[in-house]
């Protein structure tokens, strides 16, 4: 067999294959709707923290509804900031992408980094003090705890698989660059 | 769903020009999905990432290259995004503890016999290939010619010869077993 006619029977043998063709709407709408989702959870968490220490007040409510809204700005500014660069490829190749992928993975991981140091900030001193305090730590004060502890695990597990991300996207980038 | 009329043939939507696109060229991401992803499920699911992407990159095209150069280069950045990902999970599976590893990772029998069956087809060939000569490869199967692949891949023609030369050479020594 000849290179011409082995090239073209391998083109014919590959281009034989096909599999299903996607269903792309479905996936357009299931992500807009999980996007609005988020969007609505996270509205739905500031405002319901906010009528609660309006309503009912006291020291809990409004640390709490303070500590959300803080977060909140806090996170999405550090997380735009860190963002900068990662918007868009700065060039239509495959180099360029890669290099998009890999500023992303990094800012991720500080992002996440950032998110875990932000919410033991908030939450040790919290801790202490309502230890030590006269009314010391009741039940709700300990489930807020514990889940915020969970988040903090959470975000150490992500930052790690994105720190691998970045290192494998470093890699993939100076293959590329070979 | 935006039905505003964008750049593409005279007179069409945002839509139908999606769809003729979709007709046009879905086999094909289909194809190069396949040259990323083994798994079938996997497989599908970075076909709607590839069609997501083009759905969302296409109002933006004006017209700099071909509009096949321009969905082949979404499709294929959206594959490698995935390649990788895929890698480097496959690279935090590697650092499980022993007892957490199973005790015998071969598949059952039945299905190493279709496993056994395919390991010789050309795609299989395709897949095992390293990233670099594979998404060369698999634009030079879809018929793409070496400046395409070039322009999709952001290197020169003659890099694109090199790559492809030495893919062809790893290609036949892998299909050079198959009966």
């Amino acid at each position: 067999m000849t290179s011409d006619t082995e090239l073209q029977s391998w083109k014919q043998e590959w281009q034989e294959r096909t599999g299903p063709l996607p269903q792309w709407k479905a996936r357009i709408k299931r992500q807009n709707l999980w996007m609005a989702l988020s969007a609505a959870l996270l509205g739905v968490a500031l405002a319901l923290s906010t009528g609660w220490a309006l309503r009912a007040g006291g020291s809990f409510a409004d640390g709490l509804a303070s500590g959300m809204w803080l977060a909140t700005v806090a996170l999405g500014s550090y997380g735009w900031w860190v963002r900068r660069g990662a918007w868009k490829p700065g060039a239509q190749t495959t180099l360029a992408y890669m290099e998009l992928a890999h500023r992303r993975a990094v800012a991720k991981a500080r992002q996440l980094r950032f998110s875990s140091l932000l919410l033991l900030a908030v939450m040790v001193p919290i801790a202490i003090f309502l230890a030590w305090s006269e009314r010391g730590l009741g039940m709700r004060e300990l489930a807020l705890l514990a889940a915020c502890g969970i988040e903090v695990i959470f975000f150490h597990h992500y930052r790690r698989r994105k720190e691998r991300e970045a290192e494998r996207t470093k890699q993939l980038i100076e293959e590329l660059k070979e | 769903m935006d039905t505003m009329l964008v750049s593409g043939k005279s007179g069409e939507t945002a839509e139908e020009r999606f769809e003729r696109v979709l007709r046009e060229y879905g086999p094909a991401w289909s194809r190069l999905a396949s040259g990323y992803e083994k798994a079938r499920a996997a497989r599908e699911e970075l076909v709607q990432e590839i069609a997501l992407a083009v759905w969302q990159a296409l109002p933006h095209f004006r017209g700099e290259c071909s509009e096949r150069t321009f969905v082949y280069r979404i499709a294929h950045n959206r594959g490698l995004t995935h390649a990788y990902r895929r890698e480097s999970a496959h690279a935090a599976l590697d650092e499980l503890p022993a007892a957490l590893e199973p005790v015998d990772p071969r598949p059952p029998p039945e299905e190493e016999v279709a496993i056994a069956s395919q390991r010789n087809s050309l795609g299989a060939a395709v897949q095992r290939l390293p990233l670099v000569y594979r998404e060369a490869v698999m634009l030079m199967l879809e018929d793409l010619s070496h400046a395409e692949i070039a322009e999709i891949l952001g290197i020169s023609e003659s890099n694109v010869a090199v790559r492809l030369n030495r893919a062809r050479k790893a290609l036949k020594d892998a299909l050079g077993e198959r009966p």
